[in-house]
């Protein structure tokens, strides 16, 4: 039975992995948002790592169902998911490909973290977001109607040029 | 995650504190989402039910860190659903009843203020998993102090209905607010192992903070010397807690075998 266990290498594994869409973002895959960070083999059982969005994200438990399918589907029969906490996940690790992607289908991309709130205190609880571009005309004129969103990662913003609602996915 | 490296004098003590901070979240997360199709505002009603999965999402992984470390097999739904009152490790400040719109934002605000503190400390903690969870909380965290420091703030210097409500609620909890610095022998063994944070340090940083935002806010502090409630830590709890746990533990209860 050992020898059924296809030998993939890195990229072979990474590949299957960019087939992996996240459901609530379902044009985006999980090694461009940052959510997959590797594996490794314990015996004939592959561990691929993850790391959460957010740790209430209810899309978590859907990734972790894909994954196994699609290493199933590549013959891998045994596969494990392993969480990773630290180093915490950023929205830095969002690729330009996946930011693209994201301002095509109407959501602003996040800014860089150095822009969130958690990056010092006076930007914590300064009353002024940092402008977000629309996704639609680019304009910077534009307002952060709910901090929270329809996901636990996205706001809702308006841009007051166009007037056209968007999402914006928050820093983190 | 295994319970790896772990000394067998500290197993105790380490499921003990990772069920206080589960706990904590577990059922501030359980409140908060009682809001749900109740907030005042659309926005509102959809950004306390974020703070709620953030809660709650937070308490899964803590619990089901402390089933590993505890080692009988039991998960964190194991933990959540099938413990008694008597067995919950929360604060008291927690379990109290959602309250008016201001009660939940005041209480958000002194939790989260504290959280602020405690999770920037515990990233620095020996046990790696619980370091982990605590950076990736910190900055969740981060949004639930924003939001309910703005909304104490709109409260406090908003109209006279709404900031006697907001001082009342701050009047009311500031009894509560005592026990989030609770140490005993738990804490003491797993600050000697540097896992746990002290806390005792933690107190004059979440003050000033809180003293900060309750003058931006136009709200007295209350007396200091008012009566502080404790015993969370311990399993003394007040009656709500059987009440709250009796609503969120009937399906499991009634249905163990129950999948969705």
């Amino acid at each position: 039975m050992a020898n059924t266990v296809p030998l993939l290498d890195d990229a072979q594994i990474e590949a299957l992995m960019q087939e992996v869409k996240d459901p609530e973002l379902p044009f985006l895959d999980i090694v461009e948002l940052g959510i997959y960070r590797g594996f490794r083999w314990r015996e004939e059982t592959l561990v691929v790592q993850l790391t959460p969005t957010y740790t209430g994200c209810p899309a978590l438990r859907v990734l972790e169902d894909r994954v196994k399918e699609r290493l199933a589907e590549a013959g891998v029969e045994s596969v494990e998911v392993e969480w990773i906490y630290a180093p915490a996940w950023s929205t830095d690790w969002i690729s330009e490909s996946a930011r693209e992607k994201m301002k095509a289908f109407g959501i602003a991309p996040p800014l860089p973290s150095t822009d969130t709130p958690g990056a010092n205190v006076k930007l914590l609880f300064s009353d002024q977001p940092p402008r977000v571009p629309c996704p639609y005309c680019q304009s910077t004129n534009t307002r952060q109607s709910s901090e929270f969103g329809p996901t636990a990662c996205k706001a809702l913003w308006v841009c007051q040029d166009c007037k056209q609602p968007f999402e914006y996915f928050k820093c983190l | 995650m295994s319970a790896q490296n772990i000394a067998p004098e500290l197993q105790q003590p380490l499921f003990e504190y990772l069920l206080r901070l589960g706990d904590d979240r577990l059922i501030l997360g359980h409140r908060l989402s009682e809001w749900c199709g109740h907030g005042p505002i659309l926005e509102e009603d959809i950004a306390l039910a974020n703070l709620a999965l953030d809660c709650i999402g937070q308490a899964s992984v803590l619990l089901k860190e402390a089933g590993t470390v505890e080692g009988q097999g039991r998960s964190e739904d194991d933990l959540a659903y099938f413990r008694d009152a008597i067995d919950f490790r929360n604060l008291l400040l927690v379990e109290l009843p959602k309250g008016d719109f201001g009660f939940t934002i005041v209480r958000q605000f002194l939790f989260s203020t504290f959280s602020y503190f405690f999770l920037e400390k515990l990233q620095q903690s020996a046990h790696k998993p619980l370091a982990g969870i605590a950076a990736k909380t910190f900055k969740e965290n981060l949004y639930h102090l924003r939001h309910s420091r703005k909304w104490l703030v709109v409260l406090g210097d908003g109209t006279e209905e709404s900031h006697q409500r907001v001082q009342n609620a701050l009047d009311e909890l500031w009894g509560y607010t005592e026990e989030m610095f609770y140490m005993d022998q738990v804490d003491e063994a797993l600050m000697n192992a540097g896992i746990a944070v002290d806390l005792q340090p933690l107190k004059e940083q979440w003050l000033s903070m809180v003293r900060e935002a309750l003058q931006e806010a136009t709200l007295e502090l209350p007396d200091p010397d008012v009566y502080q409630h404790q015993g969370g830590r311990t399993g003394f709890h007040t009656e709500h807690l059987g009440h709250l746990l009796a609503e969120m533990q009937i399906l499991p209860r009634s249905y163990p075998d129950a999948r969705w």
